[in-house]
């Protein structure tokens, strides 16, 4: 097994770990965390499946390299949409369990 | 070849943990620890993916600036997250559905690579017998700013768009710091000269070797970064019109060589090969710039106005 495909199956537990995050957790800073997470896991696959025969693949490095950048960019959008959220008087997923009747999902 | 795959089974391992835990500890602020230490752990993966580019900005961007950004908004959440650690029994089984969909997910993800076709295409044969007419020798540098130049283009519109949605949604009001480390301005008078340095010969180094645009502007980003929590550089406002142009003056810069060049050439980024050389030098110059400031306001620009208006929506 080379190291491409190796971190390529880490890629997809990441994926799933962050998809999951993304659907089960309740405070939103967790979901920024999990869709971080997620973005991370699919660079993983993209890398390292290009690479599993071993030699660097620039254009995959370079199509992640701009992914890293506009993740941040996503990131600070969402911290803002979140804390937009907050001030507001949204709660941020905290008290979610105290109010049953508000969930049917 | 062995200690080799040793190696990268525990740091997958250590990988896959900290993620683990940046997702299921119970406290916020160390879910946000976690973070950081998994984007660490994944520059060590990039560096074994023979990937230093991408090492690089995952240092300095996934892990910096991002564990940055998280920690300023920690303080503004506060420490009332829950981890999924702490859900009660009925919970449990209203998550089962979900979490089983999950498995099966991941179960198929992994049997597609258990037997993935051979590839088609072989893109690093293809970008090798072009690198002649690219301008530089420097592969990565080549698809990112020649080859597909285009991404890059769109990716710098969508850093702006973001920070155009940023001060749409409002920014965060300045607070005042509870704390001052003694230490942090004296780091700071020694690292950002440096920083500065590294930033340039980043750049620089980008046409032959690992380094470019981004990673120049990342590092440039965690100057100010570090320059503001120093206390030496103040806050940002939306008021002042040198960010804005500054930032939009590198896009712009990209943008008017694209449409020159659509002209004379007849292609969106069709360098000729003679000057492919200097423009890129060109563009990339004014991208660390841009990329730089529009990084550092992500952090840094705050509302100048003295509380949030919670019902601004309601009154006219």
């Amino acid at each position: 097994m080379s190291s491409g495909l190796l971190f390529a199956v880490v890629g997809c537990l990441l994926f799933v770990m962050g998809l999951g995050g993304i659907i089960l957790l309740d405070h939103l800073l967790r979901r920024i965390l999990a869709f971080n997470l997620l973005g991370s896991g699919i660079f993983l696959v993209l890398v390292g499946l290009a690479q599993r025969s071993g030699r660097p693949d620039p254009v995959p490095q370079a199509m992640v390299l701009t992914g890293i950048v506009v993740s941040v960019a996503a990131t600070a959008l969402a911290l803002a949409l979140a804390r937009r959220h907050q001030a507001a008087g949204g709660n941020t997923g905290q008290t979610d369990r105290t109010s049953p009747e508000e969930r049917h999902d | 070849m062995n200690a080799a795959l040793a190696f990268d089974t525990l740091l997958a391992l250590l990988l896959l943990w900290s993620a683990w835990q940046a997702l299921s500890t119970p406290k916020l602020d160390r879910a946000v620890i976690m973070f950081i230490v998994f984007g660490l752990l994944l520059t060590l993966v990039w560096s074994r993916l023979d990937a230093p580019d991408i090492a690089l900005a995952e240092a300095a961007l996934g892990a910096g600036l991002t564990g940055t950004l998280l920690l300023d908004a920690l303080a503004a959440f506060g420490q009332t997250g829950q981890g999924a650690g702490s859900t009660g029994f009925m919970t449990t089984i209203r998550r089962f559905p979900t979490i089983l969909v999950l498995l099966v997910l991941l179960a198929a993800l992994l049997a597609a690579l258990s037997n993935l076709p051979l590839p088609t295409v072989n893109l690093p044969a293809m970008v090798a017998q072009q690198m002649p007419d690219s301008g530089v020798s420097h592969p990565v540098t080549a698809v990112l700013l020649n080859f597909r130049g285009y991404d890059t283009l769109l990716e710098v519109a969508v850093l702006m768009l973001a920070l155009l949605g940023i001060l749409t949604v409002g920014l965060p009001v300045e607070r005042p710091l509870l704390s001052r480390n003694l230490l942090v301005p004296i780091l700071a008078r020694y690292a950002v000269p440096l920083m500065t340095l590294a930033a340039i010969y980043l750049l620089w180094a980008g046409s032959h070797r690992p380094g470019g645009a981004f990673q120049a502007a990342a590092v440039l980003a965690a100057g100010v970064v570090l320059l503001n929590l120093a206390q030496v550089q103040p806050r940002w406002i939306p008021g002042q019109h040198w960010i804005r142009q500054l930032i939009s003056a590198g896009f712009l810069l990209f943008l008017c060589i694209a449409a020159l060049l659509l002209m004379l050439n007849g292609g969106l980024l069709h360098y000729p090969p003679d000057q492919a050389g200097l423009l890129i030098l060109l563009i990339e110059s004014g991208l660390t710039v841009s990329l730089a400031i529009n990084l550092a306001a992500f952090y840094l620009l705050r509302s100048d106005r003295p509380e949030p208006l919670p019902n601004q929506e309601d009154t006219p």
